[in-house]
């Protein structure tokens, strides 16, 4: 830029210089070394800061930055452009305990292709969102025109209402959750397409520790359905496959009947285990959450804590849902992260027999 | 060569009176809101603190070494009075998406030194291990002692990030006022109190940066210069349903990576014809958007000085349809936001304009600057063709402060777009849309204005009432806060509470409803965000609220030290 190299050539005799470049001659910092900063809602538009502890905290001379669920799992990710090197930063999110989410790809017709400036409301139960189409906004950056809305724990959406720039007043119902929509003004059919697993990750959906030789964990979970505790120390003798899950987690849901399958098939060889992260609900709607899918097999209660053991093995976000454990006579030798391949566990637990 | 201290001392004047752009000669005398000069005897407190800063970290150090041992003892005054670390909760913890967040006060309590040290290392001892300490000094008073010796009252925010032995994370951020007294040459503490803190944990880190995963290998991730900016621009411009990136370089040619579906981009800026001469350097902004209305994706690029250029999008390349020179001219051009303002189904684009950057150019006021370069609403005509509409629009009152970011959206309900404009050094802009594709300036009349240095604005619901509120990007100093608050600050009292003002933080406008704004900023929690640029309202964690990604921090040098 013209003003830095004109800068460049200031003369350093007659002290005419301007202050940037003393800042540069200098070495020193002026405001430098900030963090990006994490407002977490609490709900009501009121926030707590949260980014020192969820990653968010990078060092650089920050300047625009914008959300976009780049991996298609139905979460938001972060880019950010910065001054220094590197130029821009991709944060993948790993966020455990996520809701479910809908994403709205609008096509205007009256409104002009992009429909900018259209407002849509979705609605489920009692909960209303608004979130506006735009190109442009916060500092020199263009989020994608891609809508974005988390359900937390609804499971269909019951209505979308759209009011489109043209002053068409548009309302469609029952939409799915965890899918991508895509609506054109003024057509009351809509294309959908389910979302990715959630905390999607390429790399991860291999068994990350297929060798691993680990001591189990001391662990006990409440029994949802019998009575009492179950202890992992009680289970020193048997082959285990303990399944951490949530109602939430698309990606749970999808691999339960498969691991229902291994159930039967490794019947009396191998026992299977869910453990439930759904602290919100009840035992009996997680047992009826778990027979709908048709898993026969014992579901137990824990926490993201009881995770953590198992997930710090796998490289995995703690509280990440599905992960699952092999445990063979008190050692844990797999750890997988994310959906499971059928074939390569059914493989691994036939050669540890 | 200038000494150190007077160099500091002249970047925190500046920091203080000067926003985020200008850049005055160092032998300007600058000047208080009331007119006096300022001179470094104003301010020894900024002295005083930055000698103390070895004394004061004495108690940062034991982070970092996990314990405070007895020979630092040797800081203390003998009649040192410290504040045990009892944390007596405020409230319940409360649990947002696995964070544990709980407030606390310190009990009070009158301890001698080595009681403090050891209260202070059983409070260290619940981290298994401390990865970060941060300490900011955000007001400090001269307190001479008892026999007149130089002393200060120093107020310091310490952020210490650590490790649980469960393996979770733990922020702790503490309050403390420190007392200091200089003795002969050295700096000694003669008390430390805290104020209310707050604990937040975390399972672990929910963001991981993925950069150098998923961008090809070899990118030139070099930065640039001070003056810098720019933001990605993210948009499917290929068609295949997946959120492609644009990224304009001040001083390196702009890239274009398309998305392959998972997360993971491919430089396709060769492929799709733009490794071209007009984008090898000087782009800072750039947009998506269907300029001819075929239902593809055009690219526009905004260049530094040049103006705007088109791209046209061909399916399977961008051809440059700028014509015989780039949009708007000459300017100090920053921020992009397009929508179609007069209804005719086609995008148009509003382009702000920042005050040149030079060296013999600064703002003819910090708080009040109306001597920018002109903002510019370019009309689109159709076919890749546009016309300057500004003045024809009615956007004419406040084009010419030093304006940095733009967002539009139909704030009251009435079927049109308006538009909120952030500028630095004075107040922002929101341009009514009266319907028929003319505006009027209602900033002020709708409690709009904010005034800060405001760098990005974003309309969001954030409070779920379905109405969009404003979030603006503003400056947060340290230095200027301390500057500001000194008891000696010259200036009438609204003087002093403008100042104070524009280093104070992000801005949260709540929508009434009405047409009209409320600024919930102190209740909400969402101000203090450093030396903010960009702001990204999203709902990370899919529960339905929105919350917000701010980024910033404005200039890193080789040295840590800062102002």
């Amino acid at each position: 830029m013209a003003s830095e190299s004109a800068g460049q050539e200031g003369d350093k005799d007659t002290g005419h210089r301007n202050h940037f470049q003393l800042l540069q001659e200098e070495g020193f910092s002026w405001s430098g070394k900030e963090p990006n900063t994490l407002f977490q809602n609490r709900g009501d538009g009121t926030f707590d800061e949260v980014g020192n502890v969820l990653g968010t905290y990078l060092r650089l001379d920050s300047r625009g930055a914008a959300a976009a669920d780049f991996d298609g799992d139905g979460d938001l990710d972060l880019a950010v452009y910065n001054r220094n090197n590197p130029v821009i930063k991709l944060f993948r999110n790993d966020a455990p305990g996520q809701g479910n989410a809908l994403e709205i790809d609008l096509t205007g017709t009256e409104s002009g292709p992009m429909a900018v400036g259209a407002q849509v409301v979705a609605r489920c139960g009692e909960r209303q969102l608004l979130r506006q189409v735009e190109v442009g906004s916060g500092f020199i950056s263009q989020p994608p025109p891609r809508l974005h809305f988390g359900l937390g724990e609804c499971r269909t959406v019951d209505s979308v209402s759209i009011r489109w720039p043209s002053g068409l007043e548009q309302t469609l119902s029952d939409l799915p959750v965890n899918h991508r929509v895509e609506i054109t003004e003024g057509e009351n059919e809509f294309e959908s397409f389910a979302l990715r697993p959630r905390n999607y990750n390429r790399r991860d959906l291999a068994p990350v520790a297929g060798e691993l030789s680990a001591p189990r964990p001391d662990l006990r979970f409440r029994r949802l359905t019998g009575e009492g505790e179950l202890a992992l120390a009680d289970l020193d003798r048997e082959t285990v496959v303990l399944n951490f899950w949530a109602t939430w987690c698309t990606a749970c849901v999808l691999e339960m009947p498969d691991l229902q399958s291994l159930a039967s098939r490794f019947a009396g060889r191998v026992r299977f285990l869910g453990v439930s992260l759904d602290l919100e609900r009840t035992d009996d709607e997680i047992v009826a959450f778990a027979e709908e899918l048709g898993t026969t097999y014992e579901q137990l209660l824990g926490t993201v804590e009881d995770q953590v053991p198992f997930s710090s093995l796998g490289a995995s976000p703690p509280g990440a849902v599905p992960l699952t454990a092999v445990i063979h006579q008190g050692t844990v030798r797999a750890v997988y992260v994310g959906q499971i391949d059928v074939d390569d566990l059914a493989q691994l637990l036939e050669s540890l027999e | 060569m200038l000494k150190t201290s007077r160099f500091s001392l002249l970047v925190v004047l500046l920091l203080v009176l000067q926003g985020c752009g200008g850049a005055p000669e160092s032998g300007t005398p600058a000047s208080t809101a009331s007119g006096e000069t300022l001179t470094a005897e104003f301010w020894p407190t900024e002295t005083y603190g930055s000698e103390a800063s070895d004394t004061k970290n004495v108690i940062v150090a034991t982070y970092t070494s996990g314990t405070l041992e007895p020979s630092a003892l040797t800081s203390f005054e003998a009649e040192f009075r410290g504040e045990a670390f009892g944390r007596r909760p405020l409230a319940a913890p409360r649990i947002e998406s696995g964070v544990e967040i709980r407030d606390w006060l310190d009990l009070e309590s009158d301890l001698s030194a080595e009681a403090f040290r050891e209260s202070w290392n059983r409070y260290l001892a619940e981290f298994e291990e401390i990865l970060t300490v941060e300490k900011h000094t955000w007001e400090v008073q001269l307190r001479p002692g008892p026999a007149g010796e130089p002393g200060i009252e120093s107020k310091e925010s310490m952020w210490i990030l650590g490790r649980l032995a469960d393996g979770r994370l733990r922020e702790d951020r503490l309050n403390l006022v420190l007392d200091l007294v200089k003795r002969g040459d050295e700096w000694r503490l003669s008390g430390v109190s805290s104020e209310a803190g707050r604990t937040t944990i975390a399972p672990g880190p929910y963001f991981h940066d993925v950069t150098s995963q998923v961008l090809p290998p070899g990118f030139d991730q070099t930065g640039a210069q001070i003056y810098t900016d720019g933001g990605p621009v993210l948009a499917d411009f290929d068609g295949d349903d997946d959120i492609d990136l644009f990224l304009p370089r001040l001083h390196a040619s702009a890239r274009l990576y398309a998305n392959d579906g998972e997360g993971y981009f491919d430089d396709v800026t060769a492929a799709w014809g733009l490794e071209v001469n007009a984008l090898r350097q000087g782009t800072n902004s750039g947009l998506f958007l269907d300029f001819d209305n075929d239902g593809d994706l055009d690219l526009v690029a905004g260049v530094k000085r040049e103006g705007l250029l088109l791209f046209r999008n061909q399916g399977s390349s961008f051809e440059d349809v700028t014509g015989p020179s780039p949009l708007g001219g000459a300017g100090e051009w920053e921020a992009l936001a397009a929508a179609d303002y007069d209804g005719d189904r086609r995008i148009d684009i509003y382009l702000t304009n920042y005050g040149l950057i030079d060296p013999d150019h600064q703002p003819e006021s910090y708080v009040d600057a109306r001597d920018g370069q002109p903002n510019v609403l370019l009309r689109n005509l159709g076919d890749g063709r546009f016309e300057d509409a500004t003045e024809a629009a009615g956007l004419v009152p406040n084009r010419e402060r030093w304006s940095y970011a733009a967002a539009w959206a139909d704030y009251d309900g009435d079927g049109d777009l308006d538009l909120y404009v952030a500028n630095d050094y004075a107040t922002n802009s929101l341009y009514r849309n009266r319907g028929e594709g003319t505006f009027e300036e209602v900033a002020a009349e709708v409690g709009a204005l904010d005034g800060g240095n405001g760098m990005g604005v974003s309309w969001a619901d954030f409070d779920g009432d379905l109405r969009l509120d404003l979030y603006i990007s503003n400056m947060q100093s340290f230095a200027g806060n301390r500057i500001t608050r000194l008891e000696n600050f010259p200036g009438t009292a609204d003087q002093r509470a403008l100042y104070r003002r524009f280093s104070k933080g992000n801005t949260l406008l709540q929508n009434q409803g009405d047409g009209t704004f409320e600024d919930v900023t102190e209740a909400s929690g969402a101000k203090p965000a450093f030396w903010a640029w960009g702001n990204a309202p999203l709902d990370y964690d899919s529960d339905g609220d929105l919350d917000i990604l701010v980024s910033g921090g404005f200039y890193t040098g080789l040295r840590a030290k800062d102002t």
